[in-house]
Order: structure tokens, then C-alpha cells, then sequence
């Protein structure tokens, strides 16, 4: 599907500058409002506070101390928890939504609504919703569940709470997308062969979706990973990564500190999204 | 599963997973339209607009969300001038350096936003680009573009060269075959990318959090402000004009596309 | 006197307002091989489904050596299933795969080894055990299909046209190993296909469907030589169809009302004659005798072992008449006799149910 070359190596060439051309300005777009700024970054993180010269002190001073450490600890541990959380609820979700039935489009509608509207908007709604005086734990007072208001925003298993509702949906499509790769006739298959739906469940279709699985954690944990504006708003006191680095610049202003910390976070992520495409393309092998 | 206790349990559970993601939107519009509830009531006593007047008097909502737009228009423009020739380029030219070129095109969706603000913030303080919409939008077009050339170039590696062969073979100067044939057949794509685009600029925070100035406020950005400020209402306000763009746009996908296609972020973090 | 192995009783299933199984009454003995033969939507499918129970019927019983199995699900019905699509466990090998109903069934490992090597046997897969279901061609994909569906001796086999999916040169073979097979072990067996050569060749009983109704049972003879009406003879590959009247026993065409003679009709009224095109025959002189029709020659191909002639009768009828390699070929516009043997001419019923 390409346009024909006229001729040998000259029309080569022209075909080849025709096209470099046409993607001239996009790169040059990029190269100025992106790469240039990710240099500039990188150049920062390894600029001494004071004086000339470059150093890492700025990346041993955020890897080696136990504030740095414990930033990334939070950050994991949130992603790690939220990630797997998810996945509990991913999955009997994709099952569900298999099969036609009435309201199966409108299920469909509102797992795409917390990725689809602006993750502050989303994150804004829970801080209401959850709040000490919010309408979760006006109900649940008012109907004497509770004696006393639940502590939730702002608060660890609040945040995981809040990552859950936020990020879910990205495992939530990967392992929908499986299942709808797995043949109907297997499961038949399997049923006919006198194996109950969970054995079957098991032995056929946990074993057809593991890749899938992976692949929804993996980008759950992505974007849990990356999450800012969450945290930013209902964290409190807990700063993960994101957070952490647009305190350091704007509040304290300590940019080449921040842009080591953003350099890490970059590395992780960037490991992150080349680690979902290897197993994207394991997927497409099997 | 046809028993009674398995339906009952999936109901329940269908309920749950109604309730669980649509209550915090609702919460929004609670907090919008409401007075005289939050903290203590169920349903908001009185309905009412009065956040949204105060709003328009008190921080400007309406050249807020002017300013959201036309920052978002203008990102659109750029981005599809830049992101039409270059895909067109990868989807239907020979480039040797083809796979290094998506590559470098997709990376910045690799990583994350405040990664390469930070970088973003600190030229443009330099260049005095802070505070402009030429200057916001150039950032968000780094945002809106890796989906724009996507698109565009599954568009364009779909159309049927035959089509154009056959307009050539017609009479068509290449450049009324580009508007009488290419352009049509490309539409959907285009108009794809397009609304990526505004979207993705209309609802990103991070990156302008970090550019932007007392002039170019963005929705994104002033709900951010008024809660800073306590303004819980406002901010959710300000939250549901936030809001319509995205759903309009969930709403004409879900017409359109089963959602298991759907993979990657399409918001603004 | 022994049960029979499965009995169908009034089975109806619906797709909303659209009836796609209606008032169906199957018996089956045992050790029976049945086809169910029908065009695509007749619902041979939907009622094989029945049968395991991966569909619901809306009425009726599926009854199985006595024993009323229409509420148990399928998973404890104990039937076999070889599928269009071969559904074989990707991410299990052969001998996997073969051993999955024994290992759903608690059989022990060594008993395991035993039955799956001899079903491996049956079906001449001895040495791919270990190989997986992506490195097989469509026929051995088949056969571990089949392998799988009656390694634990299910009551019941049932093949949901198992022969589609591979190519037709295979197909042969794989025909011929079912027919083997199915009565090596004496199995009952339920085939689905729309290919009448598959049903005629294999079954003991044939059960035509059209519109989620069975339309005739009977051996591949009856059903071969006498079609209840004349969308089964069409089903069936008779090339020729004549409308014709009958009246007194005798039938005419009906567009020039010229007499056939054929075998005794047992119908009255408008209805239709068939015939193979290997039954005709063409005569260039005029001789005398009945069936003889005055045709033109509108087209002649060389089919290998024979040539097919397209004759058009004067009244814009069409015939299809087979030549053997070594007779005179008549060109085209050639004006001939078609003769149609009377012995080979049947008349039937014209279908008055809704059209396909």
C-alpha cells in the first residue's frame, strides 16, 4: 500500500526525502516542545545545587536517603495493592459482561467512565464522596452501620480505594479483550467433556487468559504508577512520586532535585510500558 | 447459573458495581446543582445555580472555560498540521527509519507527564512562553499528538489504493484527487483525531498546572484552585462543564466501537 | 426389550418470536448412526445443542436410556461432542487434551495413560502425543477431537459437522474413519451436516430439517428414493425439476401439459417430477416411446469423465442431461430428444411450507 518509486536508487532517494519531509514538522514539534525539555531535565538532575561541573548527588540523595526510599515504598506499595485489587474486580467484571443481557451496554458505558473523564474531575467526586462528612458516611450513620465517621480520604487504604476506582478499566479492556479471544466451542467443549463451569473456569479459561492477565496488571500498574492528580487531592500527608517531584519544584523549588526524582519515575515507567509491549507480543505469538 | 441465590448474588453484585462507579459522578452533580447539603443530608435541600453565577462573577468561569477552549482548538489545529502529512508519511511512504519514528513519536505517552513538564516549565519561564495559549497548546500538542498520528495512520493505511488508483486513472490532478477522493474516504479518521486532540488538551492538568499563568487558566486548572481554596462547590461546578466533553464523547464511542478494542489512556492525567 | 439410547419428545425452542425448533420427536436405538440433514438455519445445530444442553429447550423432553435428562445440565449428561472447529485446549498437548475427561472424571493416572493411548490408536495418532493442537494439520486436529469425544465411552456421540472446516480431499478420508470408528465401537451416534452425500453415506437413519422442523426420517434409501416433497429431492441434488399436474394417476407437464410415464404416483394435483441428470438421456433421432422431449442445446461442458448438457424445452423449461466420454457431442443449438427414463422419474409433493 505504498506509492510506487519510479525507477531505481534516484527515485529511491526523492521517495525517501518526500516522506521525511512530510514528517518534518511533527518532529520538529517534538524535538522543541519534548525531547528538548527531557534534555533540559536529564541536564538538570545532574546539576550541583550550587557551582559548576555535574554530579549525581541529587539521584544518591533521593535512592540513598530513607525520605527518597520511602517515597518509591509508598508509590510501589499503593500500585501494588490498587494493581492487585483490580484485577479481583477485573475479572468476574469481564465474565459478566461476556454474554448479552439488558443493560449490558450501560455496564459497558460506566467501566469506561472513570479512564475516560479527567482523572481530577474523578478524583475530586471520591474526595466528596468519601469524606468524613460525605455522603458514604452520612448513609451509613444515618442507618446506624456506623457509630462513628469512616476515615478514608486521605488516608492509605482510602488512596488504594481511590486508585481502584480510578485505574481499574485499563485491566479491566485488556482482559475483556482476552476473553473475547478465547473459541466459545472450548468452554462448550469442556462442559460436554463433563467438567462444571468451574472447573472449566480453571483448568481452560485461567490458563487461555494468563497473558491477558499479566498484561492488565502490568498497565494497571502503569497508571497507577503515574498517578498525579489523585494523590494530589486526596492524599493528604502521603505524597507518592508524581506529587513528590511537583512539591520539590513549585513548593521548595529545588528543580534539579525534582528532575532527578522525575528521571527515575521516567526509567520506571518507561521499563513498565516496554515490559506490557514484550508481553503484548508473547500474546500475539501463542 | 440459573439458580435463585446465583442470580440473586449477581444482581446484588451488578448493583454494587453500579453504584461503586457512578456515585462519586453523581457526588458532582450533587455538589453543583445543591445547596444546603453537603456534610449533612442525603439529597441537597434546594437545588440551585448559584455556584455556578458566583462563579461566572467571582474567578471569570466564563473566560475560563473560553480560554480552556480555545487553547484546546488551537492544539487541535496543530496537532492534526503536524500529525496529517507525518502519518500520511508513515502509513503510505518507504522510510527506512519507520519503526524509530513511531517510536519517537509514541515515547511521550511512555512516560510520565510531570516527568517532562518539569523540563516544559523551566524553557518556557525562559522564553517568556508561560501565561500564553500559543505556549500551553504547543505543550499539549506533545499530548495529543501521539494519538492523532495513530489514528491517522490506521486511516490511512486503510484506504484503498485502488480507489485512488482509480481517480488518478479518472482524471485527478493529485491535488483534487487528495480533496475529492483521499480527504472524504479519511474523514472519520481524521475527525477521530481530532476530538483526541481537544480532548486531550481540554482535559489535561498536569502539564498545565505547571505553564500555565493569571491569563490562560484552564477549567482543569481552576477547579484545582477553588479547592485549594475551600471551595468545594465551585470546584464542583467548575467540574461538571469539565465533564461534558468527555462524556459526549464516551457517549458517540460506545455508538460506535465495542469498548474490548479499546486500549490506552484517552484522557488528560 | 432395551431402552432406547435417546428419545426426543416434543422439543421446542424459540429466539424470541421466531420458532427455531418446533415439535421435534426423535427415537433413537442404540448402536444408531442419525444424521440431521438440513440447509443452514433449518436448526439441526440448535437441537444437537439441545441434546448436551448447551441450549435450553422451551418445551419438551430430552429422555436418555429412560432416564429424563432435559433439567441436568450439561456437564453431567455424559455425551461426546466433536466440533466443527475441532475445540481442542491450545495450551494442552494431545495427550492432554485426550486425557481431560478422564482427569475431570477422577480416573487414575496410570488407567489414564492406558485409555488415551488406545484412543490415539483408534484414531492412527499413536506418535503425536506430545505434540500441541497449533503444530497439527485440520485433519489430525479432527482426529484428536474425535479421540477426545469418546475416550471415556460418552452414551451418546454427537458431531457438529465435523468435515466442514478441513479440505475436501480430506474430507474422504475422515468420513470414511468415522463410519469406521463409530461402528468398530458400536457407538449411537447424532451427525449434523447440510452435505447429503456425508448423511446418505454414513447414517442408518437420516432426519431432514427445514424451518426447526423434521420434515421426513427414514434409511438413506427411503429418503433417497422418495422425498416427501420436492425441497428435499432439491436438497438432495436431483439437477432436474418439472412442475407438473397429475390427475388419474398420470402426469403432465404442466407448461404444455405433454404426458411423462413414471412409476406409480400416489398424489393428485399440482406437483413435481424429478430427475437425476444422469438419468437423461439424448436421442438424435426421433424414436418413438414416453419421455421424449424436443430440447435445443444451450450449453455443453467437459466435465472430465462426462459432458453436461444444458437443454432449453420449448416452453422455457431447463434440462440437465450427463453424456459419457465416447458418445456423439451434440454443439450447441443442436436440436435434440432428451429422454427421460421412466423408471428413474419421481413425482412428489410440492413444499407448502414457508420458504427457506
Amino acid at each position: 500500500m505504498t506509492v510506487a518509486t519510479r525507477g531505481m536508487p534516484a527515485g529511491h532517494a526523492r521517495h525517501v526525502l518526500a516522506g521525511s519531509l512530510l514528517v518534518c514538522p511533527l518532529m520538529l514539534f517534538l524535538a522543541a516542545a519534548f525531547y528538548y525539555p527531557l534534555v533540559y531535565t536529564v541536564a538538570e538532575s545532574v546539576t550541583p545545587t550550587a557551582g559548576p561541573g555535574l554530579t549525581l548527588a541529587h539521584y544518591t540523595e533521593f535512592l540513598g536517603s530513607r525520605a527518597g526510599l520511602g517515597v518509591l515504598a509508598l508509590t510501589l506499595g499503593l500500585s501494588l495493592a490498587a494493581t492487585l485489587l483490580s484485577v479481583l474486580l477485573s475479572l468476574p467484571l469481564a465474565l459478566l459482561l461476556r454474554r448479552k443481557f439488558l443493560g449490558r451496554r450501560a455496564l459497558q458505558f460506566l467501566m469506561m467512565l472513570p479512564i475516560t473523564i479527567p482523572a481530577l474531575v474523578g478524583a475530586l467526586g471520591l474526595l466528596i464522596l468519601y469524606d468524613r462528612t460525605g455522603w458514604i458516611n452520612v448513609v451509613l450513620l444515618k442507618w446506624h452501620v456506623l457509630s462513628e465517621p469512616l476515615a478514608i480520604d486521605y488516608t492509605i487504604p482510602g488512596l488504594i480505594l481511590f486508585y481502584v476506582w480510578m485505574f481499574f478499566p485499563y485491566g479491566g479492556l485488556v482482559i475483556m479483550s482476552g476473553l473475547g479471544a478465547i473459541d466459545p466451542a472450548l468452554e462448550e467443549a469442556g462442559l460436554v467433556m463433563g467438567a462444571s463451569p468451574m472447573v472449566v473456569f480453571r483448568r481452560v479459561m485461567l490458563p487461555l487468559l494468563r497473558s491477558s492477565l499479566w498484561a492488565g496488571a502490568v498497565m494497571i500498574f502503569l497508571q497507577c504508577f503515574g498517578a498525579f492528580s489523585v494523590p494530589l487531592i486526596a492524599g493528604g500527608n502521603y505524597q507518592p512520586i508524581g506529587v513528590k517531584i511537583y512539591t520539590i519544584a513549585n513548593v521548595f523549588l529545588d528543580w534539579p532535585q525534582a528532575s532527578a526524582m522525575a528521571v527515575v519515575m521516567g526509567i520506571i515507567q518507561g521499563g513498565l510500558v516496554f515490559l506490557y509491549q514484550s508481553i503484548g507480543q508473547r500474546r500475539r505469538v501463542a | 447459573m440459573r439458580t435463585l441465590p446465583a442470580t440473586l448474588l449477581r444482581a446484588f453484585l451488578v448493583v454494587g458495581f453500579v453504584l461503586f462507579i457512578s456515585l462519586p459522578l453523581v457526588m458532582i452533580l450533587l455538589d453543583a446543582f445543591g445547596a444546603d447539603w453537603f456534610g449533612m443530608r442525603m439529597l441537597p435541600a434546594q437545588w440551585t445555580l448559584r455556584w455556578f453565577v458566583w462563579a461566572a462573577q467571582t474567578i471569570d468561569l466564563g473566560a475560563v472555560a473560553l480560554n480552556t477552549v480555545e487553547i484546546a482548538l488551537m492544539t487541535t489545529v496543530l496537532t492534526l498540521a503536524a500529525a496529517l502529512p507525518a502519518a500520511w508519511a508513515i502509513a503510505r511512504y518507504r522510510l527506512p527509519f519507520k519503526a524509530i519514528l513511531i517510536g519517537a513519536i509514541l515515547f511521550p505517552r511512555m512516560i510520565p507527564e510531570i516527568t517532562f513538564a518539569l523540563g516544559v516549565a523551566r524553557i518556557f519561564y525562559a522564553i517568556h512562553l508561560t501565561n500564553t495559549a500559543i505556549g500551553i497548546a504547543l505543550a499539549h500538542v506533545m499530548l495529543a499528538a501521539p494519538f492523532a498520528v495513530l489514528v491517522l495512520v490506521s486511516t490511512f493505511e486503510g484506504l484503498d489504493s485502488r480507489l485512488l488508483e482509480a481517480g488518478t486513472v479518472m482524471g485527478c490532478s493529485p491535488l483534487r484527487l487528495f480533496w475529492r477522493v483521499t480527504l472524504p474516504l479519511a474523514l472519520p479518521g481524521i475527525v477521530a483525531a481530532a476530538l483526541f486532540s481537544f480532548l486531550a488538551s481540554y482535559n489535561d492538568f498536569v502539564l498545565t498546572l505547571m505553564v500555565y499563568g493569571a491569563d490562560t487558566v484552564t477549567l482543569p486548572v481552576q477547579t484545582y484552585l477553588s479547592l485549594g481554596n475551600g471551595y468545594l462547590s465551585v470546584a464542583g461546578a467548575i467540574s461538571t462543564i469539565l465533564l461534558v466533553p468527555s462524556m459526549l464523547f464516551l457517549l458517540a464511542m460506545m455508538r460506535m466501537v465495542n469498548p474490548e478494542n479499546l486500549l490506552g489512556g484517552l484522557k488528560g492525567a | 426389550m432395551t431402552e432406547p439410547r435417546l428419545v426426543l419428545e416434543h422439543i421446542a425452542k424459540n429466539w424470541g418470536r421466531l420458532a427455531a425448533l418446533s415439535d421435534i420427536n426423535l427415537t433413537v436405538p442404540r448402536g444408531m448412526f442419525l444424521s440431521l440433514l438440513g440447509p443452514s438455519g433449518c436448526g439441526k445445530t440448535t437441537l444437537l445443542r439441545v441434546i448436551t444442553g448447551s441450549a435450553t429447550a422451551d418445551g419438551g423432553r430430552v429422555v436418555v436410556d429412560g432416564l429424563d435428562v432435559t433439567g441436568l445440565p450439561t456437564y453431567r449428561r455424559n455425551m461426546g461432542m466433536v466440533f466443527q472447529s475441532f475445540a481442542l485446549f491450545p495450551h494442552l498437548s494431545v495427550a492432554d487434551n485426550i486425557a481431560f475427561p478422564l482427569t475431570v472424571r477422577g480416573v487414575s493416572r496410570a488407567e489414564q495413560q492406558r485409555r488415551v493411548a488406545e484412543a490415539l490408536r483408534i484414531v492412527h495418532l499413536d506418535a503425536l502425543a506430545e505434540r500441541f493442537p497449533r503444530e497439527l494439520s485440520g485433519g489430525q486436529q479432527q482426529r484428536v477431537g474425535l479421540a477426545r469425544a469418546i475416550v471415556y465411552q460418552p452414551t451418546i456421540l454427537l458431531l457438529d459437522e465435523p468435515l466442514s472446516n478441513l479440505d475436501a480431499s480430506l474430507r474422504e478420508e475422515m468420513r470414511l474413519e468415522i463410519s469406521q470408528i463409530t461402528r468398530q465401537l458400536d457407538i449411537t451416534a447424532v451427525y449434523v451436516t447440510h452435505d447429503q452425500h456425508e448423511a446418505l453415506a454414513l447414517s442408518d437413519a437420516i432426519a431432514v430439517m427445514k424451518l426447526g422442523r423434521v420434515v421426513q426420517f427414514g434409511t438413506p434409501e427411503e429418503i433417497y428414493g422418495a422425498p416427501v416433497n420436492d425441497f428435499i429431492a432439491r436438497f438432495l441434488g436431483y439437477a432436474n425439476e418439472l412442475p407438473v399436474v397429475v390427475t388419474d394417476g398420470r402426469a403432465r407437464i404442466e407448461a404444455d401439459n405433454t404426458g411423462l410415464e413414471t412409476g406409480p404416483i400416489g398424489l393428485t394435483g399440482p406437483a413435481t417430477a424429478f430427475i437425476h441428470a444422469s438419468a437423461v438421456v439424448l436421442e438424435a433421432s426421433a424414436s418413438d416411446g414416453p419421455n421424449r422431449i424436443a430440447c435445443t442445446v444451450a450449453d455443453l461442458a467437459f466435465m472430465g469423465d462426462h459432458v453436461e448438457y444444458v437443454l432449453r424445452h420449448k416452453a422455457g423449461l431447463q434440462l440437465k442431461a450427463q453424456a459419457p466420454i465416447g458418445a456423439p457431442v451434440y454443439p450447441r443449438g443442436t436440436e435434440i430428444r432428451a429422454v427421460l427414463a421412466a423408471d428413474k422419474l419421481i413425482v412428489v409433493p410440492r413444499d407448502t411450507t414457508d420458504p427457506a
